[in-house]
């Protein structure tokens, strides 16, 4: 028998049980409109958490001076060559951001705080939070600007606000303690997080000036690190293993190496992503099955009968397989577009500000967007697919062993 | 009725079977990860509140925000022992100075915290993380954070000083032996915080019978807020009294936002596995319409022929959530024995270890879920209330059906 | 926060005695200029009396102080019992504070250098800073009053941007016998915090200058600290090695 034939036999079925069929296309589409809008979600926390992770002045590569990581201090700077840019050259870079990232003691008039004094150039800071930040009054116009910018929860336990000074005191190059003046250009909203606390940003010369080498004027300038952004986050170990070779002294690490704990979870959620779809689909698998033995079992009589005509057990196996694909199908199909559209109309994000403390300690951001993974979206269709083969199975070997006698008998 | 109506379901069996097994997959599925979710929960909390914070606090009001050394709490043994006397806690007198902390050239800023070793390292676990040395048992010893001590280059034995200001103006200096070092994985604690013995920084304070902090060691944590009002009456008007939610809130929000995000998956499974019961219904309805109408030709009542099928419901309902509950009980009655190794996340372990530190809940090594009445009974409970809807919706019809046409129905 | 007061007290001590006549059309950096200088090459050697009130306690101690030029101090408590042999020591940009109970010598981190000194109203940076005060500060004349024969200047001391100084000006009011009547520490918002005024002037020494002198914290009520100069010699010899770590950790004296 043709497949058209088939084909048009199995359509037709369909439409002859509207309402069974309804229903099962129906939770169909739901269990696969459940499955996207929690990946997207789920997909949403884990690109969050990997955005922030390599945002928060980590990049996806860094360059520091060997001692530095177990030491933060001026004493491991180091001099970046002229031409730094060049050392990556297989890898599509999106950045580079060199940096002086030392601890240092804040003073306000009535107030005092330890935090990290970050010297940037605010045009290279496009791979870092620090570009997406909203300002009250002015960001650092330049990476010769020798204002600060600190965080709007900093300046309130300061007690200071935009436009005034603070005092700013660190260690320098040489070891012994230097203290200056800035004028505070402006702060930065990030949400409450450890971010608005930790970090006040100067321009990188002037944070230069004020802790490098004084002794001789022929010295370079200074940097305590250089991070980079790539375009293609997984060519990390690539760009890693240049690095070295450009600098081979100096610890060079990816951002999985310097925050292990950001990159234990992006592979959990990874896990419970496919977990939990997998658990969906069993949920599903009972009814579908459940629904297509019935469907078979109503045909008794017409199945016979085809049998009884002449119809190959094999034919009657594959109409009903392909009966109960096509379902799949639909329903697939129903579930995702419902699912896209949910994942749009929640495209501004959830906000989730309710539990400020809980995810800043997860590191997530206040605002859960969604992301669409299309690649999830066609493996979640595929193993649907698979689903609803396997479920067709035993329906299927039934309907194989209806008799014409059988048939007749009812 | 009763034999009736079980009889019924076996008439299908297949239908019947499959439909009560998806009931006892889905409820196996939402009461075992509801019990494992409480489980952990409850480790989690008890392990965040075991390993510094306690349950509750008490403390001078403003001390809770300013830190200053003359916000005390008075009377602090007497009010120690009435607390301990009236109710089933353990109450930890701490006091907290700010000083230099000195040995020989080197010196930095750091938080004393005066404890009584003996009474902290009974109730919390912050005093296991002790890698070097023993918990200080004599006068004149010390504990001191890993990062702090390495810092000063200081190691066990080596003697270290404290300066700092007295509560009256007074030079307020300690010289203290380092008796134990501390590793808490937390590199915010390990590098300011040291500990000495009570007395002792109370008399180089010029403290009295006075302390900054009472924390408080409940035997059971969720009596946190119930004892705010009776512990309130025991306290003056400026002293506070907050519970661990108010003092870990990261916690409690970490918590509650993967509560949330894990009943919008149970409630996506219940639905889904609601449409396969909902589908047997439909099913019921149809195969059945002759077998009604005969039954109503024959004289019984419509609300009867609903609650005959009602019943059918309710049986089948009730046995897919034993099947499914005996499952997950067997299961989690096993695990909370034997509890999953979280070492099972290979080399991830390590930060896994670093993410669960820094939710201060260090001491977890395995999950352990945990029976309560929600886990057990939500589950069962929806379901067997929504197959009894399902059967309900699809029986209306029944009431306005013809016995004739009935019988016409093939 | 504290003030920078203590140098200014350390300004006073080496005073000279022939008050310096202002013209009518006078420079305020040369007053002030004056006054400092007049410290250069100098040393003293003083007897103190230091009360700090608070608003539930109050706390009595005598000092003795030696002084030479800008860069080396050296004070220590001699009285009450308690905090008898606690002492500080200022070498250049470095200062150290000898406990007696700890028999040890501490040298100050900088990031310890705004907290109090000795529970009083004055830090540690205080103690430290002498000439910082002129490379840092724009001087303003302001106003010009007389009392008794004698002309009070006001003037506003204004940082530079980068100087590395929290307030948002200090105004002092001076006599033209380069005497320090009051200086008031502002905010950035110019409101006031802090207010140092000389309660009494007096000779000492030789010289005439602010005997008592007062700490007031303008932000909470009752809560001062005051020094009290009773005995003062300027010029004195004093030997390199009482500078020294070792002196600081001797006892004698």
């Amino acid at each position: 028998m043709p497949f058209r034939l088939i084909l048009q036999l199995s359509v037709r079925n369909l439409f002859r049980y509207p309402r069974r069929n309804g229903l099962l296309l129906l939770a169909i589409a739901f269990a696969l409109a459940g499955a996207t809008v929690t990946n997207s979600l789920m997909r949403g926390w884990q690109y969050d958490m990997l955005d922030r992770a390599v945002e928060n002045l980590v990049g996806h590569v860094k360059v520091q001076a060997s001692e530095y990581r177990d030491d933060p201090n001026m004493a491991h700077s180091f001099a970046l060559p002229t031409n730094y840019e060049s050392s990556i050259s297989g890898v599509e870079v999106v950045g580079w951001a060199p940096r002086i990232k030392v601890p240092a003691v804040i003073l306000s008039e009535r107030q005092s705080r330890g935090v990290q004094l970050v010297g940037i150039d605010p045009t290279r800071e496009n791979i870092s939070f620090f570009s997406e930040l909203a300002f009250a009054g002015e960001t650092l116009a330049d990476m010769d600007d020798g204002r600060i910018v600190i965080g709007a929860e900093l300046a309130r336990q300061l007690q200071t606000a935009v436009g005034r000074k603070l005092v700013v005191l660190s260690q320098a190059a040489d070891g012994k303690n230097r203290e200056r003046g800035f004028r505070i250009a402006g702060t930065f909203d990030a949400d409450s997080t450890s971010l608005e606390k930790a970090f006040a940003f100067t321009g990188l010369t002037s944070a230069q000036a004020f802790l490098g080498d004084r002794s001789s004027d022929s010295t370079p300038p200074l940097v305590t690190e250089v991070s980079v952004l790539l375009a293609d986050e997984l060519r990390r170990k690539d760009a890693v293993a240049e690095l070295r070779m450009a600098f081979p002294d100096k610890d060079v690490a990816d951002w999985r190496a310097l925050q292990p704990q950001a990159a234990e979870m992006f592979a959990m959620a990874d896990a419970a992503i496919y977990v939990i779809f997998v658990l969906m689909m069993g949920g599903l698998a009972f009814g579908l099955v459940n629904t297509l033995i019935a469907a078979v079992m109503e045909r008794v009589r017409e199945l016979g009968m085809l049998r009884a005509l002449g119809m190959p057990r094999r034919v009657v196996l594959v109409q009903v397989v392909v009966e109960s694909m096509l379902i799949m199908c639909a329903g697939i199909v129903l579930g995702l577009i419902a699912g896209c559209i949910s994942v749009w109309a929640l495209a501004d994000g959830i906000d989730l500000t309710a539990f400020a403390e809980g995810i800043d300690a997860f590191g997530m951001s206040a605002l859960l967007i969604p992301v669409l993974h299309f690649e999830d979206l066609w493996l979640f269709s595929g193993l649907s697919l698979i689903l609803g083969f396997i479920a067709s199975i035993f329906p299927a070997l039934r309907a194989v062993r209806i008799t014409p006698l059988m048939a007749m008998n009812r | 009725m009763i034999a009736l109506a079980w009889r019924n379901l076996w008439r299908n069996k297949t239908r019947t079977l499959l439909t009560a097994f998806g009931i006892a997959f889905a409820v196996f599925l939402v009461s075992f990860a509801m019990s494992m979710q409480g489980g952990s929960y409850d480790d989690m909390i008890k392990a965040a509140t075991r390993f510094y914070t306690g349950h509750a606090q008490i403390n001078q009001r403003d001390f809770v925000t300013d830190n200053k050394l003359e916000q005390t709490v008075p009377n602090a043994s007497a009010l120690r022992e009435q607390l301990q006397n009236r109710f089933p806690l353990v109450a930890l007198p701490r006091v907290q100075a700010f000083g230099i902390v000195s040995k020989d050239e080197r010196s930095i800023g750091g938080m004393l915290v005066g404890v009584d070793f003996m009474a902290e390292a009974a109730q919390l676990d912050l005093f296991k993380k002790i890698t070097a040395g023993a918990l200080p048992r004599s006068p004149g010893e010390a504990l001191v954070g890993a990062a702090m001590a390495r810092n000063l280059g200081a190691e066990l034995g080596d003697d270290i000083v404290i300066l700092g200001s007295g509560r009256r103006g007074g030079v307020a200096a300690m010289a203290l032996s380092i008796r134990g070092i501390l590793d808490t994985g937390q590199a915010e604690l390990d590098r300011s915080l040291l500990f000495a013995p009570l007395e002792e920084v109370q008399e180089a304070f010029d403290l009295d019978d006075e302390v900054h902090n009472l924390v408080l060691v409940l035997e059971d944590y969720s009596q946190g807020t119930v004892l705010a009002q009776s512990v309130g009456e025991l306290l003056e008007r400026d002293q506070s009294y907050r519970t661990w939610q108010q003092l870990l809130p990261e916690v409690e929000q970490g918590i509650e936002l993967d509560r949330v995000s894990a009943e919008i998956f149970y409630y996506i499974l219940l639905i889904l596995v609601s449409f396969a019961v909902l589908n047997t219904f439909v099913m019921v309805i149809f195969e059945r319409t002759r077998e009604f109408g005969m039954l109503m030709a024959l004289g019984l009542r419509p609300w009867q022929i609903i609650g005959q099928v009602q019943l059918e419901a309710f049986f089948l309902g009730l046995s897919g959530a034993l099947i499914g509950l005996v499952l997950s009980a067997a299961l989690v009655a096993y695990l909370s024995e034997v509890g999953i190794p979280l070492s099972a996340y290979g080399e991830g372990e390590a930060a896994a270890k670093q993410a669960f530190a820094k939710l201060q809940a260090g001491s977890i090594t395995h999950l352990y879920p945990a029976f309560s009445v929600a886990s057990m009974a939500t589950a069962p409970l929806v379901l067997m209330v929504g197959t009894q809807l399902s059967a309900l919706f699809c029986m209306l019809r029944v009431r306005r059906l013809n016995p004739v046409t009935a019988l016409r129905v093939e | 926060m504290v003030s920078s007061c203590l140098r200014l007290l350390l300004l006073i001590i080496a005073v000279c005695t022939t008050s310096v006549k202002a013209e009518e059309n006078f420079d305020p950096l040369t007053l002030v200029t004056s006054a400092v200088d007049q410290t250069r090459g100098l040393s003293s050697y003083s007897e103190m009396t230091m009360l700090i009130k608070r608003p539930s306690w109050q706390r009595e101690s005598t000092l003795y102080a030696w002084t030479r030029g800008r860069e080396d101090a050296l004070i220590r408590f001699v009285a009450p019992a308690r905090d008898a042999g606690n002492a500080l020591l200022k070498q250049g940009n470095n200062m150290w504070t000898f406990n007696p109970k700890l028999n040890k010598s501490i040298r100050l981190p900088g990031g310890m250098m705004s907290q109090s000194w000795a529970g009083s109203d004055f830090s540690y940076d205080d103690m430290s800073r002498s000439d910082k005060w002129i490379k840092h500060y724009r001087l303003e004349h302001v106003a010009t009053e007389e009392t008794d024969g004698l002309k009070t200047y006001t003037i506003d001391a204004i940082p530079f941007d980068d100087a590395p100084v929290v307030w948002g000006k200090e105004r002092l009011r001076i006599r033209e016998d380069s005497v320090l009547i009051e200086a008031i520490y502002y905010d950035q918002d110019m409101q006031p915090l802090r207010r140092m005024v000389s309660t009494e002037i007096g000779v000492l020494g030789g010289r005439t200058m602010a005997t008592t002198i007062r700490m007031l914290d303008l932000e909470k009520p009752n809560s001062f600290t005051e020094v009290r100069y009773d005995a003062m010699d300027f010029d004195v010899a004093l030997e390199d090695r009482l500078f020294t770590l070792f002196s600081l950790q001797s006892r004698s004296r």
